[in-house]
């Protein structure tokens, strides 16, 4: 029988066949994990037009990536400085938990010719995966000297935290976006600052997101 | 307008304003010559690591006495992210990225963000789930300098459990910059290493 099996693999195309045969006979686990992750420091979208800065993505086998600029803004709604978004990330096998961060942050951000200010926003989401749990968190999440609507925020803020402007709009700060069955999937978006206008006009400042799932 | 700075060798690599670097002692495999910060060698106990290592997050200390994050006027604080692995089996090269931004406006550049290469990695005396890694980079500061050819080297960077927050730890030397603590946010991740 080995006999036989040796003559046929001198055969070049049955050679092949049981080199890729043999890569695609992998555990299971090895191909089951997942991470993702992205980050970008602001965007804009109208009606008419939708700009954001450079965006880092994850890509699901997990890596390094970075988006960055020293400026991005749009005249009369959104001026900001020092954007850097960073994920990380990688799978294991099942041994091992699967792992997402991603860090994104904006220095002298100035929305709506000051209506929200902050010297800082700071955007962290992690996730991970492990045997039978996941989880995720935006700690480490925060702003520096943060103004909205002439009112100095001096606290942490909470997740979710709305503010009513009349005649604008609303702010979501700290805005938090749950999923996952927190058993083998998890993930986690974080809008540090997030502007709806009245007139469908969307502005985010500070957002990284992160998932990880076996 | 910013300008472009090469380390300079010199006999004196500490100033009055700048935190003191411990340099290791050079006692590892002959390194490349070049201009620039002395380079971090191996000491002795540092091996060949047999895992990979991913992490980012957001440490506000300088020690391990604590890990909460300073209140909303403070931007003493530094952000991370990292990848870094070696390069094969029974080696100290190592490959990878890392990205630093120090925040605090009182830094002697006014904070900075700095990119650098992975260009070893082995384990770390601070203990089984810690690494020791770096290489060279460039800083661009706040006061619009960019810095080339910058040794730097994560002393430790430690998978001491998920969440992150408040157990991991890692310890960055730039050139003359350091911070070394507990995370207020993120994690660090030890994964095992495939040599195939």
């Amino acid at each position: 029988m080995n006999s036989v099996i040796l003559r046929a693999l001198r055969t070049p195309a049955v050679a092949a066949l049981a080199i890729i045969t043999s890569l695609v006979g992998l555990p299971a686990e090895a191909d089951a994990q997942r991470v993702g992750g992205t980050g970008y420091g602001a965007s804009v979208r109208t009606t008419l037009t939708s700009t954001q800065s450079p965006v880092a993505a994850l890509p699901a086998g997990g890596g390094y990536v970075v988006g960055e600029a020293a400026s991005f803004g749009v005249p009369s709604t959104l001026d900001a400085r020092w954007l850097t978004a960073v994920t990380t990330g990688s799978v294991s096998d099942a041994s091992e938990p699967a792992s997402a961060q991603t860090v994104s942050e904006v220095e002298s951000v100035n929305v709506l010719n000051g209506l929200v200010r902050a010297d800082n926003v700071t955007a962290i989401a992690s996730s991970y995966a492990a045997n039978g749990t996941a989880g995720s968190d935006a700690d480490g999440s925060g702003f520096v000297n943060l103004v909205v609507n002439g009112t100095a925020i001096t606290t942490d803020v909470a997740p979710n935290t709305r503010i009513d402007i009349p005649l604008v709009g609303y702010v979501v700060l700290n805005e938090q976006i749950r999923g996952g069955d927190g058993a083998t999937s998890s993930s986690l978006t974080v809008n540090m600052i997030h502007v709806r206008l009245l007139d469908g006009a969307d502005i985010v400042v500070g957002s990284a997101s992160s998932s990880a799932s076996r | 307008m910013k300008t472009r700075q090469t380390f300079l060798l010199a006999p004196i690599v500490c100033t009055a304003m700048l935190l003191a670097v411990a340099c290791r002692d050079a006692t590892a495999p002959p390194q490349p010559a070049e201009i620039g910060d002395p380079r971090f060698h191996p000491i002795p106990g540092d091996e060949a690591a047999n895992f990979r290592m991913t992490g980012g997050g957001r440490v506000d200390e300088r020690d391990h006495t604590g890990f909460d994050k300073h209140t909303p006027e403070s931007r003493d604080f530094a952000t991370f992210g990292f990848q870094a692995r070696p390069t094969g089996p029974n080696t100290t090269e190592g490959s990878g990225n890392l990205t630093w931004v120090e925040h605090n406006p009182d830094h002697p550049y006014g904070g900075f963000t700095f990119h650098g290469r992975v260009e070893f990695f082995m384990t770390s005396a601070e203990g089984p789930n810690c690494a020791y890694f770096g290489g060279t980079g460039r800083a661009r500061t706040r006061d619009g300098q960019e810095l080339d050819d910058l040794s730097w080297h994560a002393e430790h960077a430690c998978d001491e459990g998920e969440p992150g927050r408040g157990v991991d730890h890692i310890r960055i030397v730039i050139r003359d910059y350091e911070r070394h603590g507990l995370l207020s946010g993120g994690n660090i991740q030890k994964h095992k290493m495939n040599f195939r």
